[in-house]
């Protein structure tokens, strides 16, 4: 590699701005580093201000040097195109040897229940986001530099980064404006700290609209310094439509809760006596549902609640396939059936489940290490709206440890058991035991505070009305009759308790913290 | 035998819309220092600009050892240095940091150290080299101007108004360093002052109102401008006197009220008037400027 | 403004529109920036129960921004913009040559020059903007005048590390960067040495004391930061 980058390098930090930088991330890492016992991703949300600074250092390095018209560089470099790229590349250079000092700090302070895969994660995910902002502060610094000429292009470069900044400070509503935040999407709405960041399909469009917007400033530079402009231009508006594309692709494909329509099955005349499933979950939940159900009167429609998140290979009623169809997360299966009659219903499906509330917070989800799939609010399996218990024998091979109201799985596991609904949580949690109950909290959680919040919680239940809990559902509460108490996620509104008791299970809602 | 490099200016000409700058200049040079010479707003910029191939002739060539320098894509900067009149430069690089850049932008097939090293050694720049360029002298810059120009053994060196903002003793050091390295060279050197190209030049050319008013050594010049130069003695109101009638390029006091002028011969001699058999450049350059 | 008694500062304010200000350009930006800024604020006025809201420990961020975020930056932007070519090559030790003592006064005056027209700026527009609350009455005043510790503030911030780095870039990314995370922490980050105490809502929401506490840091911090910027090492 000859000594091309390092010049521009040496330009860039070779002088007391540079200095100031270094000083001001170590002082923000100081300043959040407590965040890093939250969990990493809680940092790499919160250390914002140390991306704004990274930002508007190589932005104002790239247009200083660029605008700067030395005669002996105008006369050595004349393609202002490869001097940008060179600036470019020094950025990066930059911004990535600057990451380490963050990183290393994350590696060190670290809560010390962070698993390898999500430290690997937050790593990544920190990376991307400090490199992405700079690049594109470095770019737009460099594009209006050549553009301009002049050392106005620096008061330019900074109103254009200070929209994107602008956007990714408020609260983004729509999709296209998610996409403009060019830091952490979580950082005005706070999410769970089990998940980790999450590097579904949403998250590379993210960044993928981030990069074409890079090249759409680096293609304006090409239409105007080189000689087939026309091609240029062409290009710039096919990455232009591709970054339209981006939004309606993510828009359309966004999985977002919807409501169930629990109403049509007001008075089935069917339940399910027991569950059993053949489960996987990796980067998709894939499952063999076999239900047992009873009839207590005559119909040939069988109707089921399952997230339209799934697609449906088929379904078999007493190993013969019927007919279905699958809209509006409910399942229609042509059969008819009479009283007192029981049939074995299999559903084969499958999915990626990524489901996020209005503001873009995952709120279900499948991903090789993070797991948060609340049974009685989100149909993951066939099921009927507010079912009887049923008796359960799952088969769960899962490539991280997966928590339940019937047990734990590890690797591959069956559980069985007898309950309302099965949920299964998965992610950064400890477990911890206390007075022979078994805790699965976050990690970044403290016994004994949740121990008195919990406390707290369910006094407040004694003294409302309740829509789920029963009077003896809170005298178990009260009398701490639970075996099990896991924390999980799901949005507030969805379910008025802010727990749930299954069996011997209390999920408890981490939103309440 | 060795050919040596050849330069040839054809036919240039150069506007700013519709101000002409050089219009339809034509010269050739050989390895060894050619001086441009003219006064300020004489063109020798925008030469060296058009040399440089950062402006583009409205008309004519620039043919260098035969290829069309302006037609070659891209300029081949292995092939020409260039010292600009004001040679700036970020003020937090090392003079070292410059050179590395300089030879890996020519695409210098040599040892990058050693070249390097030598190039320091031959300009003096061993105490500085290491240090940040901001901290340079005129005399230290100047020189590490020329240092990246000379670097990779270029066929043409454009170097304008070399001595700029030197001291003497600089200006001395400067000028053997050109003379040095013009062995190899065609060495195009712009410059108002004459010492730069007294002892050095093998070839001189003289811009005035946009075209050149002459070409050729320094003795040519001296020999055509020298039967056109007249000296006399005289007092202080005689003086005055013929500060109206003649173009005086010299004045000298000599004692009270006695005064030695040279002057350029007018169609009407004056009498008391001789011709010297020496004059200097400077009187011959003048005599061009002014005829 | 000639108050001194020096030759060489009213050779200075002689000068001042050839050398300092090519034919008042400086000045008559500035003044267009005020300009605009009266004009938002005669059109688009606080709200009347703005102080109600306030009282009651609201933020009111989208009120109060204007003055406490987007006047000073601008103030601090002609302030950049006025010295930027003293350290684009050397020019700034030729000017403190001509200007021997141990504070270069010049540099003071420019600097006052931007501010004093900003804070007049401010004040006045202010008044314009608060109009529905108070219209130039003593609760006017106040609404007014709490805002120009800020001006003062970034714009010797600005100067300050300009001068001490001697690189104009090295002002504006520390300024920048100091008002970015102000704006975004809404005078979380910064607390007592935070521009924001006003679309924080300090006096109310904090205590008076901390609200004043925090204008007079500002304005000594100032203070400091000019006695810097100005002092001429020799």
């Amino acid at each position: 590699m000859n000594g091309f980058p390092t010049f521009y390098i040496k330009a860039m930090i070779k002088n007391p701005i540079f200095f100031i930088y270094l000083s001001f991330v170590l002082f923000f890492i100081y300043f959040i580093k407590d965040s890093l016992h939250i969990t990493i991703f809680r940092f790499v949300t919160l250390f914002f201000h140390g991306y704004i600074c990274s930002n508007l250092f190589l932005l104002i390095s790239a247009a200083w040097v660029i605008s700067k018209q030395y005669e002996t560089f105008v006369f050595l470099e004349r393609d202002v195109l490869k001097k940008q790229w060179k600036l470019l590349f020094s950025a990066f250079i930059i911004s990535s040897v600057v990451a380490l000092l963050p990183m290393a700090a994350m590696i060190a302070f670290k809560n010390p229940l962070t698993d390898g895969s999500f430290l690997w994660k937050g790593l990544v995910h920190f990376f991307i986001l400090w490199t992405l902002s700079n690049m594109l502060a470095a770019t737009i610094g460099t594009t209006i530099g050549i553009l301009l000429q002049h050392r106005a292009s620096i008061l330019l470069s900074l109103l254009l980064y200070g929209y994107f900044l602008w956007k990714s400070i408020n609260t983004t509503i729509t999709y296209q404006q998610k996409l403009l935040n060019i830091f952490d999407d979580h950082m005005q709405v706070m999410t769970n700290t089990m998940s980790g960041t999450i590097f579904n399909l949403n998250y590379f469009l993210d960044k993928l609209f981030l990069i074409l917007l890079m090249l759409f400033l680096l293609l304006i530079t090409y239409s105007v310094y080189r000689k087939k402009k026309t091609a240029y231009i062409l290009l710039a508006v096919l990455v232009l439509l591709a970054m339209k594309g981006v939004v309606i692709y993510g828009e359309k494909h966004v999985q977002k809760i919807r409501a169930y329509p629990t109403a049509e099955f007001a008075h089935v005349p069917y339940a399910v006596q027991t569950y059993k499933m053949d489960l996987s979950l990796t980067n998709r939940l894939e499952n063999t549902a076999e239900l047992e159900m009873s009839f207590s009167a005559a119909g040939d429609n069988i109707k089921l609640l399952l997230d339209d998140c799934f697609t449906i290979d088929s379904v078999k009623v007493n190993d013969s396939l019927v007919k279905f169809i699958h809209k509006n997360n409910v399942l229609n299966i042509s059969a008819s059936y009479r009283p007192n009659e029981t049939k074995k219903v299999v559903v084969s499906y499958g999915g990626d489940v990524q489901l996020e509330d209005e503001l873009g917070v995952p709120i279900y989800y499948v991903t090789s290490d993070a797991v948060n799939l609340p049974g009685w609010l989100f149909a993951w399996y066939p099921t009927v709206p507010e079912p009887k218990p049923s008796y359960y024998d799952v088969r769960l091979d899962a490539s991280t440890k997966i928590y339940s109201n019937l047990g734990i799985f590890t690797g591959e596991t069956e559980r069985k058991g007898e309950t309302s609904s099965l949920s299964l949580f998965a992610g950064q949690y400890q477990t911890l035991k206390d007075n022979g109950l078994t805790y699965i909290l976050p990690i970044n959680y403290n016994l004994e505070d949740f121990q008195s919040r919990l406390d707290l919680l369910i006094q407040e239940k004694t003294k409302e009305k309740h829509r789920t809990l029963t009077t003896s559902d809170i005298q178990f509460l009260q009398d701490r009759a639970y075996k099990t108490v896991i924390v999980g996620s799901w949005p507030n509104g969805l379910d008025d308790e802010g727990l749930r008791l299954v069996g011997d299970t209390l999920i408890v809602n981490d939103s309440n913290y | 035998m060795r050919m040596g490099n050849h330069l040839s200016i054809e036919n240039v000409s150069f506007s700013y819309g519709k101000n002409v700058v050089l219009d339809n200049i034509s010269f050739a040079c050989r390895d060894g220092i050619t001086a441009l010479l003219g006064n300020n707003g004489a063109g020798k910029t925008t030469l060296m600009n058009l040399l440089t191939g950062l402006k583009k002739p409205s008309r004519g060539r620039i043919m260098l050892n035969g290829i069309d320098l302006l037609k070659t894509k891209p300029y081949p900067i292995d092939q020409v240095g260039y010292l600009p009149q004001t040679f700036d430069m970020y003020g937090n690089v090392t003079g070292y940091d410059l050179l590395s850049y300089v030879f890996d932008l020519k695409k210098i097939k040599t040892n990058k150290k050693e070249t390097i090293d030598e190039i320091v050694e031959r300009f003096h720049l061993g105490p500085v080299i290491h240090q940040r360029i901001g901290k340079y002298s005129g005399g230290y810059k100047r020189r590490l101007g020329i240092a990246q120009a000379v670097i990779g053994k270029p066929t043409l060196l454009i170097i304008d108004e070399p001595t700029a903002g030197l001291d003497p003793e600089e200006r001395a050091q400067f000028r053997s360093y050109l003379s040095e390295i013009s062995n190899d060279a065609i060495t195009l050197i712009s410059t108002h002052i004459i010492e730069d190209v007294e002892l050095y030049s093998q070839q001189i050319v003289i811009l005035k109102d946009h075209s050149i008013a002459f070409n050729g050594s320094v003795a040519e010049m001296i020999a055509e401008s020298i039967t056109n130069i007249r000296t006399l003695e005289t007092d202080f109101a005689a003086l005055m006197d013929l500060r109206k009638k003649v173009t005086i390029i010299e004045e000298k006091r000599l004692g009270t009220d006695r005064y030695r002028i040279r002057f350029i011969k007018d169609k009407q001699d004056i009498a008391g008037s001789y011709q010297e058999k020496e004059i200097s450049l400077e009187n011959a350059y003048i005599y061009f400027q002014n005829r | 403004m000639r108050t001194s008694i020096f030759k060489t500062d009213n050779v200075f304010f002689k000068h001042y529109f050839k050398i300092y200000d090519i034919r008042g350009f400086k000045l008559i930006l500035t003044l267009a920036l005020l300009l605009l800024l009266f004009v938002y604020s005669v059109l688009f006025p606080a709200p009347s129960n703005y102080l109600i809201s306030i009282k009651a420990k609201n933020l009111l961020k989208g009120v109060d921004d204007l003055y406490d975020y987007t006047v000073p930056l601008l103030a601090a932007l002609m302030t950049a913009f006025a010295f930027f070519n003293d350290y684009k090559n050397q020019t700034y030790r030729f000017l403190g040559y001509y200007h021997p003592g141990p504070f270069n006064r010049p540099m003071v005056y420019r600097w006052a020059t931007i501010v004093f027209l900003f804070c007049i700026g401010s004040f006045v527009s202010a008044g314009f903007y608060y109009r529905n609350v108070s219209f130039f009455g003593l609760t006017g005043f106040f609404l007014s005048v709490r805002f120009l510790p800020n001006i003062v503030f970034l714009s010797a911030l600005m100067l300050c590390i300009t001068a001490l780095t001697k690189n104009s870039y090295a002002g504006l990314f520390v300024t920048l960067v100091y008002f970015v995370l102000d704006l975004f922490s809404q005078g979380r980050f910064f607390k007592l040495f935070s521009m924001g105490a006003n679309a924080a809502n300090f006096y109310y929401a904090i205590s008076p004391e901390y609200y004043l506490f925090n204008r007079l840091l500002l304005c000594l911090a100032a203070g400091c930061f000019l006695g810097l910027a100005c002092y001429q090492r020799r």
